[in-house]
């Protein structure tokens, strides 16, 4: 039986072979975090301050002109808040490496689909590690042989993924969690060869002069696991299932306009069939003032499943700013909100913004509420989670 | 507009087979003397095939206050269309592993990606905005691009000693209105082609920098390139000094080193 740590070790072992020939480069980041939550939560979480400390370091060895890289990141952070929270993964572990027309990569890496920024539809590789962060974008180290073949009509890519990674869940004094809380301990699988199942996906990918574009098709266990209240009805209980889907994703880029868009058609054991999209577009006032940049965003989401998609995004427009100051502190902020058609009101809203200090430092705000989130949502079960969070980064 | 650059272009390419030097100099017609110029600029840069080097750019702003870049460029030589350029970000460290991928081209906009390490993501990007400052510089991004004789419109000032030798003062005027200049002043030296000098004039027509080009040496393939460049902005009173080192020409690389794929290795 494969197991995660096997497929470390494993890597590990080919990774440090490896280095004895070649030297690499040590980099990485320490965060300090501190993120303060307006209210008690609804779940008897009532704990308002979470202090983080995060450590992400790499190290990296490459050779032959870049055409061949092996990379290894671990990830850790401790929380003060919540045990579930703190936790450790293995961002990558692998080789990438270059031929005329192959590309391949081996072990445990990271892979990102997609074009739209509100949501990552079609962005299915990697399981989602939804402690970092309620928005999704944080992904687990997932296990992989990737083979594209590169011609004149663009990227053709296998990706064999032969270990699942289930997605993380706040812990009993954690935020962004419904009630009851959620037990990993105990998730199943309706496939017999659970967390072993092989799964395998297909993408194509190409531009031509302006117009970016993939279609690509999973099959294999389904990112989103169905939660289950257990017996007693003290913890809910994640299910996998098996899934199909099909997904195209498209750019194009004219003048300072992107208009985007993806659209997933899934078949699904536990969600069924549906479809979604998100479409829009972005458009920047570029140099406006002293290099200053100003970009507007739209989004429109749509989910066929309706309420039952349990997002709270099913019909909803998302609408952002972004400002760029591009001066030598590189100051960005972006501020977004989330409008339901239905109730015709802010699901929610949030701000991020960054600015360097200097050289080696870095600090983040990051702001989200929930406003009024649609009732029966799962945004609903976390509205008294609205928070200001300030990090402080270290690069070396 | 583009049929009489293609017919200026091409007048040049059966002026160039008619002789070269001092003698052709003569005999080109006073007003298309600008083109003439950029055009040996032009012709002395071909055949350099591909270009790896090292840059390190310190910004200073009016209070002296410093703030380091560094980053690895890649360029390729493309025949019949503009130069490909993959430039890695090393510094400041929060960027690092920051690429970008640029396809230019030279009246069509140029195809650009950017690839973001915290989400591995390979993201298109609008060329559009060409006047906005290069990572917080005084360098724009139309001033790092790649230079193709299309890009402008020229006329001729006069001659100059340049770089120690006889040369010429060109204007050129950029066919991109989207440019942030109206035009720019070139001082060339007449011997080699090299620039030592390029004033930028910006959209009300005043004088905004001066880029300064310095430290010129001569590689074993008989390209000159300037290791270091200043910029000075007049108007802020800020300056970026661009310092080039470990130029290297014809190493092993094709196109296949100047696609995503790439991008997403680039360290």
């Amino acid at each position: 039986m494969l197991t995660f740590q096997k497929i470390v070790i494993l890597c590990l072992a080919c990774w440090s072979l490896a280095t004895t020939v070649v030297c690499g480069e040590f980099s990485g980041e320490l965060s300090f975090e501190t993120r303060g939550y307006f209210h008690e939560g609804a779940h008897e979480n009532n704990d308002r301050v979470d202090l983080s400390i995060i450590l992400q370091p790499e190290y990296v060895v490459a050779w032959d002109e870049d055409r061949k890289v092996f990379t290894f990141e671990p990830f850790v952070r401790y929380s003060s808040l919540d045990k579930e929270r703190s936790h450790v993964d293995i961002r990558e572990l692998s080789f990438l490496g270059s031929w005329e027309l192959i590309e391949l990569r081996v072990g445990i890496s990271k892979v990102f689909w997609g074009v739209t920024e509100s949501q990552h539809l079609v962005d299915v590789i990697n399981q989602t590690d939804l402690v970092e962060s309620p928005d999704g974008e944080d992904k687990l180290g997932q296990p992989m042989i990737n083979i594209a073949y590169v011609n004149e009509f663009g990227n053709f890519e296998i990706f064999l993924l032969p270990y699942f990674r289930e997605r993380t869940f706040s812990g009993i004094d954690g935020r962004f969690r419904g009630s009851p809380v959620v037990n990993m301990e105990n998730a199943s699988y309706l496939s017999g060869s659970g967390n072993n199942h092989l799964d395998a996906a297909f993408r194509w990918s190409h531009y031509i002069d302006e117009l970016d574009w993939a279609l690509s098709y999973f099959e294999g266990t389904d990112r989103e696991p169905r939660l289950y209240k257990n017996a007693d009805g003290t913890a809910l209980e994640p299910v996998y299932g098996l899934a199909r889907q099909a997904s195209l994703e498209i750019q194009y880029t004219v003048s300072d306009w992107l208009l985007k868009a993806e659209v997933l058609s899934k078949h699904s054991d536990l969600h069924g069939n549906y479809w979604a999209t998100v479409t829009g577009f972005e458009y920047t006032f570029a140099n406006v003032h002293r290099g200053m940049d100003v970009g507007f965003l739209y989004e429109y989401l749509y989910d066929d499943r309706k309420e039952l998609a349990g997002s709270g995004l099913d019909n909803a427009t998302f609408l952002g700013s972004r400002v760029a100051l591009n001066d030598e502190n590189g100051f960005e902020l972006l501020v977004g909100s989330i409008i339901d058609h239905q109730t015709g009101r802010i699901n929610n809203a949030f701000l991020e913004s960054t600015r360097r200090i200097n050289e080696n430092w870095k600090w983040t705000l990051e702001s989200n509420f929930l406003v009024s989130p649609k009732s029966g949502s799962f945004l609903e079960q976390v509205k008294r989670d609205d928070y200001l969070q300030a990090s402080l980064s270290f690069f070396w | 507009m583009k049929l009489f650059q293609l017919n200026t272009i091409l007048a040049l390419v059966v002026f160039s087979f008619s002789g070269t030097g001092v003698l052709g100099q003569e005999t080109v017609p006073e007003k298309e003397r600008g083109l003439w110029v950029a055009r040996q600029i032009d012709q002395e840069d071909q055949g350099f095939v591909n270009q790896v080097s090292e840059a390190t750019m310190t910004l200073r702003n009016k209070q002296g206050q410093e703030s380091t870049r560094r980053m690895t460029i890649k360029s390729l030589e493309v025949d019949g269309d503009g130069d490909k350029s993959l430039t890695i970000f090393s510094s400041p460290r929060d960027v690092k592993g920051t690429a970008f991928l640029s396809f230019t081209h030279a009246l069509e906009p140029d195809d650009q990606w950017l690839f973001l390490p915290a989400l591995k993501r390979v993201k298109r990007i609008s060329s559009n905005n060409k006047s906005g400052p290069f990572m917080g510089s005084e360098f724009a991004y139309e001033d790092i691009s790649s230079q193709e004789l299309e890009k402008y419109s020229y006329e001729y000032i006069r001659e100059e000693v340049v770089l120690g030798s006889e040369g010429h003062v060109i204007e050129r005027v950029p066919v991109d209105p989207k440019s942030g200049y109206t035009k720019q002043v070139v001082w060339v030296d007449g011997a080699n082609w090299r620039i030592g000098k390029i004033e930028f004039y910006d959209r009300k027509g005043e004088k905004l920098k001066t880029l300064t080009f310095n430290d010129y040496k001569q590689y074993p393939n008989k390209k000159w390139r300037s290791n270091r460049m200043e910029m000075t902005n007049h108007q802020s009173g800020k300056s970026t000094q661009l310092i080039w080192s470990d130029i290297k020409f014809e190493q092993d690389l094709t196109e296949r080193d100047f696609d995503q794929n790439a991008l997403k290795r680039a360290r």
